[in-house]
């Protein structure tokens, strides 16, 4: 109840001048908005990065030891994939290749940069319903998938566009949704049979090797047999490590990580700043009266509350406000970017709390300001 | 006009000294002050500004440290005192500041729940409880409005009532009245009185209006950080009236008088009780301000008491005068309270009128 009154109170000091509370509260939301476009930057990078990662749908995943990504383009020869599928508990092992390359615009030729993915479109497990829906088509000579997510550099592209993709020419059987990433404008998935057509592309040079252990086998048993036949010569994940590697890869190892990951705590830092320079003029302003307050027996903790309590609504209204922005910031960098920015409950979250520690951070600093005032002064 | 009897003790304050600032720049602004207020008392403070009063009112309103010294309100002692214990100690206190420091964003009501707050009474009457002390101060009708709606002098009434709400036993007042025109300022000064007469509160009240001073109880004077006066208002009227009826002063003004009732001590005597024994020299003069004296003297026929005397009264000049061993004894009857003058100040003062000789005269012939 007391906390409450306390709550009450603060928001009525808050609330007592509309013009100037409001501009607090942009620049809260101003704050709020700069950690929602970093978050978002980076959530969109790395949610981009995983994008191929995270549609993987086996057991086990066979990768070269020194391929620290899928972009990196570091493969194994077939036969290890062989071997791998005689270990025990193995009971389907399917390699996917992937190649860096360019599609062609069918509108106006222009190239740009694409991933190329082939598999076995009988048993791809990879979580992409389109590949079972037009398996015919795939069966199909030089026919392709097409990513609809891909940047419009990549132009128009429906099924039946004919284009050229890595200098060979290709038919568009149907869509997909997977999205580009700081790397790749957009995919492209294929037959392993029409992968193999496409200029320098050799079966035995393998990307991802994709296990699934025969039933009732446990998966950690069998990927400890794996390692153990197979000894340093590949490594073995479950297809959760390898969207985390991913995601470790980019908001670690990455430039673009890094540099949003910072941008995200510059973002704090300035909202921080902006809150205190808030909180200090509103206990400035107040001063007075706070020390008014002590005078007459008002416990310190009594004005601590009321401080912290201002700070919480400020981070509140700021964060709603930044919230609203946030979303429609979001959509439009969506469209421009094709980045996919999720706003999900729990990212908005994390800029709450974000946003409630920067505030109650500010808080704290202005409090030494009511702290010093002193009830002598008063006379 | 008659002295109440003695209250407890509510104020004492011994041997302050307070400084300022640190190193060189330290400065003493207090200098062994004392002072003993009792409850129900109003006293004002006057002096010049930077005479140390309002240094003074902080320390007894625990609002700083007390660095030498003594301070005792209600017996707790305040130097030394914890935190906690000193903001549980302001709780006890109505602050009275010459700026209202009203929170701008409450209503007058709002701003005295505040003090309200700090209380134990049912959360359910504290709207209650502060419309009444509104209606006290003369703002029924402005409860609901925020000070930036209210006259200067409407938010100092709103201040006083934050202050007077929960009828504090110590209040520490700051020109309460400056901002008040005539009548606002009479109504506070009556609520003062009210709160001192019927809640046995002790008052302290800092100011230079002029207009509230008949409210004291005391005045007390300080410069330089000295008290250097401590009228009792009340007190020093019954002796100056008294001292009037004795010839020997009948002719001094005013000034003169309160001058030497200001030197004159209270004592205190019980029944049976000598206060002057007959052959001691004589080294007093008392006046009576409340109870009843037999005078005892040798007889033909023994010693008996040979005259009463009562309050209003006063005796022990003669042997100063004549600089002769007493005459009689006097001795109370039951209670009796008397101010006495001693003989070095009685003999200034009197030498120090112009017309001394016919005084001494006529005062000698009229007791024989």
């Amino acid at each position: 109840m007391w906390y409450l009154r306390q709550f009450a109170l603060a928001w009525r000091l808050l609330a007592d001048r509309p013009g100037r509370f409001a501009l607090s509260m942009t620049g809260v939301a101003f704050a709020v908005v700069i950690m929602f476009t970093e978050l978002g930057f980076l959530n969109g990078v790395t949610d981009s990065s995983i994008n191929l990662a995270a549609r993987v749908r086996s057991d086990l995943v066979v990768v070269h030891p020194q391929q620290e990504h899928l972009k990196s383009g570091v493969e194994y020869p077939l036969f290890y994939l062989q071997q791998v599928r005689d270990v025990p508990g193995v009971a389907v092992a399917r390699a996917v290749y992937t190649s860096a390359n360019y599609w062609a615009n069918p509108q106006d030729g222009s190239r740009n940069r694409i991933l190329i993915i082939g598999a076995d479109i009988d048993d791809p497990m990879l979580d992409i319903p389109e590949i079972a829906a037009h398996r015919a088509e795939l069966r199909g000579t030089d026919t392709v998938l097409f990513d609809q997510r891909a940047r419009a550099e990549l132009g128009a592209v429906t099924p039946g566009v004919r284009s050229r993709l890595a200098g060979h020419p290709v038919r568009v059987a149907g869509l997909f949704s997977l999205g580009p990433n700081f790397a790749y404008e957009g995919h492209v998935f294929l037959s392993t049979r029409n992968f193999m057509r496409l200029p320098n592309q050799r079966p035995d040079d393998v990307d991802l090797g994709l296990v699934r252990v025969a039933p009732g086998e446990d998966i950690e048993t069998v990927r400890q047999r794996i390692r153990d036949r197979m000894g340093d010569k590949v490594e073995v994940l479950t297809a959760r490590e390898l969207a985390q590697r991913e995601r470790d890869v980019t908001t670690r190892k990455a430039p673009v990580g890094i540099v949003f990951g910072l941008g995200l705590v510059v973002g704090f830092a300035i909202g921080t700043v902006v809150c205190y320079q808030i909180l200090f003029n509103e206990v400035s302003d107040h001063l007075p009266q706070f020390a008014m307050l002590k005078a007459i027996g008002h416990p310190p903790r009594s004005l601590t509350v009321l401080v912290l309590h201002e700070a919480l609504i400020l981070s509140l209204g700021g964060f709603a406000a930044g919230l609203s922005a946030g979303g429609v910031l979001y959509h439009l960098l969506e469209q421009q970017t094709a980045l996919q920015m999720d706003l999900t409950p729990p990212r908005a979250l994390l800029v709450l709390v974000l946003t409630s520690g920067m505030c109650l951070l500010a808080g704290r600093l202005a409090l030494k300001k009511v702290q010093a005032a002193d009830p002598a002064d008063l006379f | 006009m008659s002295l109440p009897p003695p209250r407890e003790v509510a104020v004492e304050i011994a041997g302050v000294n307070h400084h300022f600032g640190k190193g060189e720049a330290r400065k003493q602004v207090l200098f062994d002050n004392s002072l003993v207020i009792r409850r129900g008392e109003i006293v004002i403070m006057t002096g010049p500004s930077g005479s140390g009063k309002t240094t003074l009112l902080t320390l007894i309103g625990t609002l700083r440290g007390i660095q030498e010294g003594s301070i005792r309100i209600n017996g707790q002692e305040l130097a030394g005192l914890a935190p906690a214990a000193q903001v549980q100690m302001r709780r006890n206190i109505g602050f009275i500041f010459q700026a209202h420091n009203l929170l701008n964003a409450l209503t007058a009501r709002q701003n005295v729940r505040m003090a309200i707050e700090l209380t134990d009474a049912p959360r359910a009457r504290y709207d209650q409880i502060a419309n009444e002390m509104l209606g006290a101060v003369g703002l029924s009708d402005r409860a609901s409005y925020k000070p930036r709606n209210l006259s200067g002098g409407q938010r100092q009434r709103v201040a006083i009532a934050r202050a007077l709400v929960n009828k504090p036993r110590l209040i520490l007042a700051d020109e309460p009245t400056a901002a008040l025109d005539k009548d606002s300022g009479a109504n506070v000064v009556r609520l003062l009185r009210e709160l001192a007469n019927n809640h046995g509160t002790t008052v302290m009240i800092v100011t230079h209006d002029a207009r509230i001073i008949n409210v004291a109880d005391r005045i007390v004077n300080m410069v330089d950080g000295h008290i250097v006066s401590d009228v009792r208002i009340k007190e020093t009227m019954i002796i100056c009236a008294i001292l009037k009826k004795c010839s020997v002063f009948k002719e001094m003004s005013p000034s003169d008088l309160t001058d030497i009732a200001q030197k004159m001590a209270e004592e205190r005597f019980t029944a049976g009780e000598n206060i002057i024994r007959a052959g001691d020299v004589g080294d007093k003069f008392y006046v009576i301000a409340s109870g009843e004296t037999d005078i005892i003297a040798e007889t033909a026929t023994g010693t008996r008491a040979v005259a009463k005397l009562g309050e209003g009264d006063f005796f022990g000049e003669v042997a100063l005068l004549k600089d002769q061993p007493r005459n009689a004894t006097v001795s109370a009857r039951g209670d009796v309270t008397v101010y006495s003058l001693s003989k070095e100040n009685f003999l200034a003062a009197v030498r120090s009128h112009k017309s001394f000789e016919d005084q001494m005269s006529a005062m000698l012939f009229t007791r024989g």
